[in-house]
């Protein structure tokens, strides 16, 4: 997991090397966002994990719902996702008053306004590898205890739980079934708090880093003699890249799968490294019944990294069509219908890696982002929301991550001004 | 990029909503069981188009048309505005109306701000009345739902009011001489008519709508849904469309403005009442498979019973007319055997209109 961190986020020497009779899992294939690098391993079952603990203060009322607004449903006209306050993109409240919504919100740590500390994840991962056998088997559970104005709300997730087939010795091949990480663009790879350089998720993670249950297959083929490699990810899924909260995962309502894609081209120099991707997504939306209404997505992402300097930024470009039957069906539970959709948005980050480091100090990383979203629910007016996003990241020993983030959210059209940053941090303990 | 088949689901019914502007756009359209179980034509007549319940053609621009009804054993007018089929409970958006502080009024140009347009899944003609005090306000103060909720002013939340957004121009069915209640054939008061469309914002963009007043509808869920009630509307048989007589209202019409469509089967030796002097009536039903009998001209003065229905049509005769058993009651339909009344999964937004 280190290795994967510095490679993708801080380092200056990804290698893309394989081992001869065992395929590496590449890093920007991300099979579960978190490089098992099973190769290395000394026992053929390991297990390793986080605990990410947090604290964070949201301004406002902590959601992104003015006390003004009446409109219905009030998640159509106010971006629900602005205040999040950690790398799950949990936000501080999603309470409406009682207004009505329709399935478009994201799960909340209910801390409303007030400066909270909380154990955001406790992830265990479990990872199995038969030694000369050419498969990989990985599960991830996690908790998130949380608490509602209802009371008790803590969760459990099966986040993923894949086996993996290398079926050629000499090839980057492999395929994948269970629940996996998503295939589109390259947010994903920074799902989880450990990985991600900072803390909260960008405006349209929510479209692109869901995990997906089906079958997945990655191939890879290098091109040594330019210093270059061309990847290949595809996956056919009951519910595509959208996260849980937006979209069942576990079943396939309409019995038809949604598939996604990403072709990938990387350049490893010696002091640059360059990696641009183009994802597509199509398939039914698997918030409703019928298979008639589609969804349809595609992005473009770029990552560079130079001394000691990363850029990394990602477009993305999605559309839902009209379900003709009444009820919408999401992770938070049922709604009403599910209207025609339309998004475009993306992200972009600059970070610098200090370029010191102790034995107790091994990684001090400053970045900013800016994230922009505009978004179009049938007939509602047009959304458009940009973000600002500070903050910086300290690795101890390489098990714990200290990250202070800072968010400044704007309502640039459509929504009324409200009060929804959030000053966040992160302690994570890696195992 | 792979895309793999399966089965589909099992098909749920779809979910359909048409407003005025449908009715405008559909005309000619003839899907099966129509838009909610009337046709775009039924609905609305386009200028120079021939009345639906009246002599003459529709004129001043197109006409919702006004269907005959009855209320509390009076005869009431009322026109369909938008129709929901196997869909979801409408709701209730809000509806900004920008006062001038100073004086508590609405200066001249200054236009209500609606949230949303027809397009929006989540349109209805109901919107729950907000009144923002403002100083100094001006047309340009407010042109959009951002702008209000932007500018943290009170809102003062009144009551639900019925306002259709409709194609610029849309009124009512017309022949030049004004607005009629079908049966009697009574000219409706302009006070109780919207006599023009009222320009409205939505995002800054101009809408129209018509007025019908405040407190149509109740309400509940803290004002964001609405309540409806039922509206026995007569077919010749099961799955046929209602018939061109007269509906039974809920009782205060006026305050139940989405109704349930209810069917009523037509009992064996039931009609309605047509006078001899509306032939147009007559060949309006017979066009629908009904027979309809000559009467005796001696009861064209019962214009108050036009289009009404009852349990035996024999009974429209001098001697016997007294005696007619009406179905012009919830409780008279309430009577007949329930598997005559059939629930369907259509709720209407109508504006009723009383007589003077």
């Amino acid at each position: 997991m280190r290795a994967l961190f510095f490679a993708m986020v801080l380092a200056a020497h990804a290698s893309v090397a394989a081992e001869p009779d065992v395929i590496e899992v590449p890093e920007d294939e991300g099979p579960d966002g978190y490089n098992p690098d099973e190769a290395k391993a000394e026992e053929p079952l390991r297990l390793t994990g986080y605990i990410d603990v947090g604290f964070a203060k949201a301004t406002g009322n902590g959601s992104s719902f003015s006390p003004y607004d009446t409109r219905v449903p009030l998640d159509y006209f106010s971006d629900g996702f602005a205040p999040a306050v950690n790398s799950r993109g949990d936000v501080a409240s999603t309470d409406t008053g009682g207004r009505f919504t329709n399935g478009f919100l994201p799960r909340s740590v209910g801390i409303g306004s007030a400066p909270s500390f909380l154990i955001n994840t406790a992830s265990a991962d479990v990872r199995f590898q038969p030694r000369g056998i050419p498969v990989f088997l990985f599960a991830r559970l996690q908790l998130m205890p949380r608490w509602q104005a209802q009371g008790d709300s803590t969760r459990v997730e099966l986040q993923q739980a894949f086996g993996r087939i290398s079926p050629l010795k000499n090839h980057e091949l492999a395929l994948f079934l269970g629940r996996f990480d998503s295939v589109f663009g390259i947010e994903y790879l920074e799902n989880e708090a450990n990985l991600r350089p900072g803390i909260t998720p960008s405006l349209v993670a929510r479209y692109t880093t869901g995990q997906g249950l089906g079958a997945k297959a990655f191939y890879r083929f290098q091109l040594p003699t330019i210093w270059s490699a061309v990847s290949f990810n595809a996956a056919a899924t009951n519910n595509g890249t959208r996260i849980e909260a937006l979209v069942p995962v576990d079943a396939s309502l309409t019995g038809n799968f949604v598939a996604s894609g990403r072709l990938g081209y990387e350049l490893n120099l010696q002091r640059l490294q360059m990696k641009a991707g183009v994802s597509g997504l199509y398939g039914p939306r698997n918030d409703q019944r019928s298979s008639t209404a589609r969804q349809i997505g595609w992005g473009a992402d770029l990552r560079l990294t130079a001394y000691g300097f990363t850029l990394a930024g990602e477009f993305v470009r999605l559309y839902d069509e009209h379900a003709p039957a009444s009820g919408k069906a999401t992770g938070l539970g049922p709604a009403e219908l599910a209207s025609s959709f339309s998004v475009w948005g993306g992200w972009g980050r600059l970070s610098y890696t200090l370029p010191w480091k102790t034995e107790a100090l091994t990684g001090v990383t400053l970045y900013g982002r800016y994230d922009r979203r505009l978004a179009h629910f049938e007939g509602a007016t047009y959304l458009q929301t940009d973000r600002f996003t500070a903050g910086a990241r300290v690795d101890l020993w390489d098990v714990v991550a200290l990250k202070l983030e800072a968010l400044f959210n704007r309502e640039l059209a459509g929504a009324p001004t409200v009060d929804n940053d959030v000053f966040t941090s992160s302690v994570v303990f890696t195992w | 990029m792979m895309v793999l088949a399966g089965c589909s689901a099992g098909s749920q019914p779809t979910a359909k909503k048409w407003t005025a502007r449908d009715f405008l756009q559909k005309q000619g359209a003839h899907p099966d069981g129509g838009f909610g179980g009337w046709m775009a034509d039924e609905l609305l007549a386009l200028e120079g188009a021939p009345l639906r319940f009246q002599p003459g053609m529709q004129t001043g621009g197109p006409g919702l048309t006004l269907f005959p009804g009855i209320s509390e054993g009076n005869p009431v007018a009322f026109v369909i505005t938008d129709i929901w089929q196997d869909h979801p409970q409408p709701w209730v958006q809000p509806v900004w109306i920008p006062l001038d502080e100073s004086t508590g009024t609405k200066p001249p140009d200054v236009r209500n701000v609606f949230p949303v347009d027809v397009d929006s899944t989540f349109y209805s003609p109901f919107w729950r009345a907000e009144w923002i005090l403002t100083p100094g306000l001006t047309p340009a103060t407010y042109q959009s739902a951002r702008d209000i909720l932007s500018s943290k002013r009170d809102l003062r939340a009144g009551t639900v009011i019925l306002c259709p957004l409709v194609p610029e121009g849309t009124l009512f069915a017309n022949d030049g001489t004004g607005p009629k209640e079908p049966a009697t054939l009574t000219t409706l008061r302009p006070e109780d008519l919207a006599t023009k469309t009222t320009p409205g914002l939505v995002d800054g963009v101009v809408v129209n709508y018509l007025d019908f007043g405040l407190d149509r509808v109740p309400s509940a869920d803290n004002g964001q849904r609405l309540v409806d009630a039922e509206a026995y509307f007569f077919v010749s048989a099961a799955g046929e469309r209602p018939l061109p007589v007269a509906a039974v209202l809920p009782d205060e019409p006026l305050r139940h403005s989405l109704v349930r469509r209810i069917d009523v089967v037509l009992p064996l030796g039931a009609g309605p009442f047509v006078p001899l002097d509306r032939p147009e009536l007559k060949r309006l039903l017979e066009a629908r498979g009904l027979v309809v009998d000559d009467v005796d001209p001696a009861l064209n003065a019962f214009t108050n019973k036009t289009l009404h229905v009852a349990m035996n049509r024999a009974c429209f005769t001098p001697s016997g007319f007294a005696d007619c058993k009406w179905l012009d009651t919830r409780e008279a339909i309430a009577a007949l055997p329930g598997t005559r009344r059939i629930e369907q999964p259509v709720q209407l937004a109508i504006g009723v209109v009383k007589l003077p």
